[in-house]
């Protein structure tokens, strides 16, 4: 369109939207392929790294147990520090084999499971651990071991696909 | 002459509404998507159960074995149990040592599609890491001794000892 207005003509551009229609086209497509719809209540540790495993079996819910290189968390809440792979804060039963303060905690959630229907899905709660990959198997070993003397022994670990 | 001019005439289409649409999309796909994917790995400590009826004898299962996976610092430790004869179990035991520094998780994935090719009803793997081993290692042995990646394109897999229990060697 063209207008004239004090005598210069102002002609008015038309954009081409081609090429950003192409680019968000392309960017709509990979997003759509990266889209995930699974059911996560899991909150990823930024302060560990996951092990990858060619595992695929999706995640369900669980009760978070994390171990840092630095700290043991139970759904969010720190319960120890962790130093080069010894619980160093807390008190640890190694005749029991167990961590006092986590034991504690898991069998005071095992008691409200008990008491009333917490798990969703109505299966066996599990622990969902999220491990750093560099941890020992001893500080591992603990983590289990007291987790299923408080009445979960069984556990999903947490990986990345590979 | 005129309306053959204007029927050449391109169209210029509106994309407007077209790239609101892809506005208001991309925010949304960005939130959920998932740049990488977890999975999980079923895992369990040994637990006491009660025995069966004490009168009847229980059948033997001479196609099933349990696999006790040992990883030491020199490499990997296989023995089975099971209801065969001792002697039997006995040629199933062997070592993988170390590739240079490297734990050989090729060798020991091959060991347990031949064992539980020869034994295809077992599906239970005892793993018994020594102190120090990292948690890394016991996931990538899990990896080997659990399922095969037949067609990776197509995502076939043939499951091996799926049952995995994790003890510590005493």
């Amino acid at each position: 369109m063209i207008s004239k207005s004090r005598g210069r003509t102002i002609e008015s551009v038309n954009l081409n939207l081609t090429s950003m229609m192409d680019m968000f086209t392309i960017i709509l497509v990979f997003l759509i392929f990266s889209f995930s719809s699974q059911d996560q209540n899991l909150r990823l540790d930024p302060d560990l790294t996951l092990p990858e495993s060619i595992a695929a079996i999706e995640f369900k819910w669980a009760i978070n147990v994390n171990a840092t290189p630095t700290e043991l968390r139970v759904e969010g809440n720190t319960v120890s520090k962790i130093k080069g792979g010894v619980f160093t804060d807390v008190k640890v039963d190694m005749d029991k084999k167990r961590v006092v303060p986590l034991y504690n905690l898991l069998k005071k959630f095992k008691d409200i499971e008990d008491r009333e229907k917490v798990n969703p899905t109505g299966d066996e709660t599990v622990i969902a651990f999220q491990a750093d990959k560099n941890l020992p198997f001893e500080t591992i070993d603990l983590i289990m071991k007291t987790a299923a003397q408080a009445g979960y022994p069984n556990f999903r670990f947490v990986v990345l696909k590979k | 002459m005129a309306g053959k001019r204007e029927a050449e005439k391109p169209v210029d289409l509106n994309m407007v509404p077209i790239m609101n649409l892809f506005l208001a999309m991309i925010p949304f796909l960005l939130m959920c998507a998932a740049f990488f994917q977890v999975s999980v790995i079923n895992a369990s400590v040994p637990a006491l159960s009660e025995g069966g009826d004490e009168g009847s004898e229980p059948k033997k299962e001479l196609q099933k074995i349990t696999l006790q996976l040992q990883i030491t610092d020199s490499g990997f430790t296989i023995s089975a149990s099971g209801d065969q004869s001792p002697d039997e179990l006995k040629n199933l035991a062997g070592t993988i040592p170390k590739k240079g520094n490297q734990y050989d998780f090729e060798k020991l994935a091959e060991r347990a599609k031949a064992l539980h090719d020869k034994y295809p009803k077992s599906d239970t793997v005892i793993f018994l890491p020594a102190k120090g081993v990292l948690y890394e290692t016991l996931v990538q042995a899990m990896d080997a001794t659990r399922e095969r990646i037949v067609d990776k394109k197509l995502d076939r897999r043939e499951f091996l000892f799926t049952n995995a229990i994790v003890s510590s060697i005493l």
